[in-house]
């Protein structure tokens, strides 16, 4: 067993694991940040998103060992108080049902908007498409995005 | 009646009413209509089992019996208790209880919630309000009638004073409970009636939330559980040798099972892998050597089964709903018309797959589980461990999705095995693979069904239902006569005036744990019947809206369809039904023109007094289906929070969808065939199509929309790609032979 060192959520954290354990499971065990969902453990669902140096990944295939000296960032960290444009957005439209899944969406989406803060629909779309829901909360995700994008510009102008 | 007092902790608890009069508001309007879930419906006097407490602070808590699982179950109860109590909703929180005799009957389904939590609670929470009044009165010695209740307190109409619910609480636990309190105007309501967001979002959306995997006990453990890949299969022998090189791995134990037909559920037979961490128990699990005896289902296939529910759809049945005389009307018809539809096993394939943590030892037995069947549970925990009641403790835990799945407790039971076996505190995890594999599905289907068409009126329509029966596998002494209600009873509401009628039921057993998925059989006869009724309006010359409506005309009297004895009865009110059509017709824009390719299709369908009815517009071009809008108009009665209904139909849609184009279990060598979200497949984001709902006003009392926005959806769908190439879809799912954009 190895040491892993990275930083996690703006604070250095080490950790003594197998290499190839995903950064899912060792969020979730040993490290208790239990936000990041485990769905499919094949990379097919999304509800594990996590972001590696800013990227989009999906932590239940990504290793501990390829974190090593980088940064990550769970949905416990995607804000200090949960005031995210997209956590604001995602409650003023009501989005969640089990809410199971929201981490992962809300993960998935904030990578969308760091790099394209004024997407289209069609973009939004083509990005989230890649994040499952069972409850059927799709069409109030398509507006949460666009509308937490708006507010951000909003802000910026 | 009395109260019981709890005045040492300053707390105001009225537990049961049982048999008094401020039950009466829990009998009306809550005659149970079946449905899809498995319980008896409640007597009609019974102990209310919501109940209520009021700290010195003026903190309520309600305890409650129903369970989230992302219907919105728990901000109703905090909405209709700030209604009903007039208390700010930031001073309500609400709990599950561990089930008991004080707590019996925790099951939460068949869209049933609504109509619990707003009758039942209600005259209850009314009576509280009232003592509270009373207790003010006393304090300021003026008439009750002078004391008004405002957003937690009381006010003296005489000099504006005011006194907070909490400094009330002790005084007004004293008193008696008052058998006549008024139940608010629901012109009065501030809360109810307008759209509140779910009280758990923020939670949710900061990963705060806690499920049943993210719990954490002292001590814990890690399991998976290696289970007999066919159903019946044992344990011969096993090798862990290999499991030893996983960092983390602690031990196996080996888990005899139950029977197929073992009440309350199957438990496979398997080999417990205990971990320090999740991933070590999983690891360990793939290092696992069995040798199995797979036993008497190792040929069971998909082919055989089909084949089976085939022969059975041709046969005479047991007739459930006879009008007319169908022989006669085929004879003597202008068009004859003859066909089978089917569809496969599916799965609920929840996002959270299934878990729960247990610790288990001789005198006492504790789980924390995301379940909604808790009464269930503690009948299965009693079982396989000896325990009574008092030794047995059972935490609700938040639930990541469900659709019917967690109505069985299978998963629950194993845990509590595991964790008997070791002695120690234990998470079992099913792994995605494990949850396609091994989960409790909804039955496939094969269906006969015959019409006639005589001078452009359809004058007769049969079906002949071939299924596997969830009660015949487990619970046979549910079925009366041969006939299994939960199945029948979903076709038997048919409402159209067709003046001969056969409608006939032919069920087996197949041997595959099966449960309730969104409802179950309604997902599939409203599916057939609709579809027909296509076929039938198409062969009649006349248009999909306008011959329904001309069925329904009949609509003075509601159609009254009996239970079995002690279930009550299904009212179908034509008259509601017509009104939803009409409004659907005029939203959905029917006469629109459509390019080439462009198909709509119309579907409608009655749960539980909830009237539904969905057209679907989609494009096929070049054998590809692409969905492109759903519009819905909805009749749920009164609306309590409309934001979480046009949520709730939004989501049945989609899970509706899903199933129509994708959902397919198939089994070969006695295993099923799907693994994951890469062969089972759901509905994504791009797919989906726009969705519209339009729920009506209504003086009907409170129905449920957990279900029935996933009813006519499929057959909207069928009946949508045939308007668009004129092809049949009979055979889901959707997919075999279609194209899926």
């Amino acid at each position: 067993m190895a040491s892993y060192s990275f930083e996690l959520n703006g604070k250095p954290q080490s950790l003594d694991c197998p290499g190839e354990m995903p950064l899912l499971w060792a969020l979730r065990d040993p490290l208790g940040l239990t936000g990041s969902k485990y769905g499919c453990g094949i990379g097919i669902c999304g509800l594990c998103t996590v972001h590696l140096d800013g990227t989009a990944m999906r932590s239940c295939v990504l290793p501990v060992s390829a974190c090593a000296g980088k940064s990550v960032r769970t949905i416990e960290g995607l804000s200090a108080d949960g005031t995210h444009p997209l956590q604001q957005a995602w409650q003023a439209l009501n989005v969640p049902q089990c809410g199971y899944c929201q981490p992962g969406q809300l993960m998935h989406a904030a990578s969308l908007l760091a790099e394209n803060p004024n997407p289209s629909a069609e973009q939004i779309a083509e990005h989230m498409d890649s994040v499952l829901c069972r409850c059927g909360t799709y069409p109030r995700i398509k507006q949460a995005v666009a509308l937490a994008a708006a507010r951000m510009q909003g802000e910026r102008s | 009646m009395n109260a019981r007092k709890l005045d040492r902790r300053s707390f105001l608890r009225l537990t049961s009413v049982a048999g008094s009069g401020l039950m009466l508001g829990f009998a009306v309007g809550c005659e149970r209509s079946g449905g899809s879930s498995a319980a008896p419906p409640a007597p009609a006097l019974t102990s209310l089992s919501s109940f209520v407490s009021i700290d010195a602070q003026g903190r309520i808590q309600i305890i409650h019996k129903k369970t989230e699982m992302g219907q919105g179950v728990r901000t109703l109860a905090m909405l209709v208790a700030a209604e009903e109590l007039d208390a700010q909703l930031d001073q309500i929180s609400v709990i599950n209880p561990s089930p008991s005799a004080e707590y019996s009957d925790m099951q939460t389904g068949g869209s049933y919630s609504a109509r619990y939590i707003y009758n039942a609670m209600r005259p209850h929470l009314a009576a509280i309000r009232r003592m509270l009044q009373q207790a003010a009165a006393q304090r300021w010695k003026v008439p009750v009638s002078e004391c008004s209740t405002e957003l937690g307190e009381v006010v003296n109409a005489r000099d504006g004073s005011r006194v907070g619910y909490g400094e009330l609480a002790e005084a007004a636990a004293k008193l008696d409970v008052p058998q006549d309190a008024p139940l608010k105007a629901v012109a009065d309501f501030r809360v109810l009636g307008r759209s509140h967001a779910h009280q758990h979002n923020r939670e949710m959306v900061t990963g705060a939330a806690k499920y049943g995997l993210d719990q954490r006990v002292d001590g814990m453990l890690y399991a998976c559980l290696v289970r007999a890949p066919v159903v019946g299969g044992t344990v011969r022998s096993y090798d862990d040798s290999d499991c030893a090189q996983v960092p983390g791995f602690v031990r196996s134990v080996q888990i005899s099972g139950t029977g197929i037909n073992t009440f309350p559920e199957y438990i496979r037979d398997g080999v417990a892998m205990i971990a320090s961490n999740s991933w070590a128990a999983m690891q360990a699990a793939e290092r696992l050597q069995v040798d199995w005896e797979l036993g008497v289902n190792q040929q069971f296939a998909s082919s055989g089964y089909m084949d089976q529910l085939r022969a059975m759809a041709e046969g005479e049945g047991l007739v459930f709903r006879q009008e007319g005389e169908l022989q006669l009307a085929l004879e003597d018809a202008d068009q004859v018309l003859e066909a089978r539809y089917s569809g496969p096993f599916m799965a609920h394939a929840p996002m959270e797959p299934m878990n729960c943590v247990a610790v288990c030892s001789q005198s006492r037995c504790e789980v924390w589980v995301p379940c909604h069947a808790q009464n269930r549970l503690l009948d299965g925990i009693k079982q396989l461990t000896g325990l009574d009641e008092q030794a047995i403790l059972i935490h609700t835990c938040l639930i990541g999705g469900s659709f019917g799945r967690r109505l069985q407790v299978d998963y629950a039971l194993e845990a509590v095995l595991v964790a008997k076996a070791i002695g120690k505190p234990v998470q079992l995890l099913w792994s995605r693979q494990e949850d396609m594999k091994f989960g409790c599905l909804r039955s496939p289907y094969v269906q006969k069904m015959r019409g006639a068409v005589k001078d452009g009126r359809i004058t007769a329509f049969g079906q002949q239902i071939a299924c596997s029966s969830v009660w015949q596998l487990r619970e046979p002494q549910m079925l009366v006569d041969g006939l299994d209600y939960t199945v029948i009873m979903p076709a038997k509401i048919l409402p159209y005036a067709v003046q001969n009628l056969r409608l006939s039921q032919a069920i087996t057993a197949l041997p595959v744990p099966q449960g309730w998925w969104r409802a179950s059989y309604p997902t599939i006869h409203h599916t057939v019947q609709e579809c027909w009724m296509d076929e039938l309006i198409h062969a009649a010359g006349g248009d999909p809206f306008e011959m329904r409506l001309d069925l329904l005309a009949d609509d003075a009297t509601p159609l009254d369809f009996a239970w079995q004895e002690g279930w009550g009865k299904d009212l179908i009110d034509r008259k509601r039904l017509s009104r939803v059509l009409r409004e659907l017709r005029g939203k959905c824009g029917w006469a629109r023109p459509k390019a080439a390719g462009e198909g709509r299709g119309l579907a409608c369908s009655i749960y539980s007094d909830t009237y539904i009815a969905q057209v679907v517009e989609l494009t096929v071009i070049d054998g590809q289906l692409q969905l492109q809008r759903v519009v819905c108009a909805v009749d749920c009665g009164q609306v309590l929070n409309p934001d979480n209904v046009l949520a709730q139909i939004e989501g049945g849609v989609i899970f509706g969808l899903s199933g129509a184009l994708y959902g397919q279990i198939s089994f070969a060598n006695g295993r099923v065939e799907q693994s994951n979200f890469n062969d089972y497949r759901l509905l994504t984001l791009k797919q989906t199509p726009s969705i519209e709902v339009h729920l009506l006003d209504s003086d009907a009392g409170v129905s449920g929309v957990g279900e029935p926005g996933a009813h006519p959806i499929m057959a909207a769908t069928c009946n949508a790609v045939f308007d668009a190439c004129g092809q049949r879809i009979r055979d889901l799912p959707i997919a075999s032979q279609l194209g899926v954009a």
